[in-house]
């Protein structure tokens, strides 16, 4: 498969394209985005150690520098939408986040970034919610 | 009349929408058309009431309502009964 690489920088100035058109819709745009990749990862992941596979395939792909997948909860450090904000930045993080569990689960879930290291959070923070 | 509340990031809240919509779809497209529209219109220094998507048999209106969007396949008529709908 042919990958494309976008720096980061690249990437927080499209999100600031969209973002400056489309104002807040561009956060469900980008979180939809994000379901198409993590729908992708969640395939190619090996089942037996999946959220370890999973982590390493995102750390590959540039998306966290680390990442721990909990039960109920997804801590991340260095993700690649941080940037200085007032607000949680990482929608395409949280998208891909929702897709591995749906597929670890396969129930449809709920994802919130409840910390973000772009409003100063020493880390970001996913909490995780099944709804069915 | 069809309506449906949206979060400003195009979440899909509550309404009543036909069964071969796709809400989620339906609700993310409103919400980038009022955000576009907005954003268009803001050139001009002017704030945003409604975005109305005019078609030939039906038309989408867009609003803000209560830190959220409503979006009403109709007329205003049907807008203000949508806010009664969504209030209960």
């Amino acid at each position: 498969m042919t990958e494309i690489k976008f720096s980061k920088e690249e990437l927080i100035k499209i999100k600031e394209v969209y973002q400056g058109i489309m104002s807040y819709a561009s956060i469900g745009l980008f979180f939809r985005s994000g379901e198409i990749i993590g729908d992708i990862i969640a395939q190619n992941a090996d089942r037996e150690n999946y959220f370890e596979n999973v982590s390493e395939i995102l750390k590959e792909k540039g998306w966290v520098e680390n990442i721990e997948f909990g039960e109920n909860e997804v801590k991340v450090k260095g993700s690649a939408e941080v940037h200085d904000s007032t607000a949680p930045t990482c929608h395409m993080l949280r998208g891909i986040i929702r897709k591995i569990y749906e597929k670890y689960y396969g129930t449809i879930v709920n994802v919130e970034e409840e910390k973000c290291e772009s409003k100063g959070d020493p880390y970001c923070l996913f909490v995780i919610s099944r709804m069915g | 009349m069809y309506y449906a509340l949206i979060k400003r990031d195009g979440t899909y809240v509550k309404g009543e929408l036909p069964d071969y919509i796709e809400k989620e779809k339906f609700c993310i497209m409103c919400a980038a058309a009022f955000g576009a529209g907005t954003t268009a219109h803001k050139e001009f220094g002017d704030d945003v009431k409604e975005v109305i998507i005019k078609g030939e048999k039906l038309s989408v209106i867009i609003e803000p309502y209560e830190g959220k969007l409503l979006a009403v396949v109709g007329d205003r008529e049907d807008m203000e009964k949508a806010k009664e709908l969504v209030k209960s």
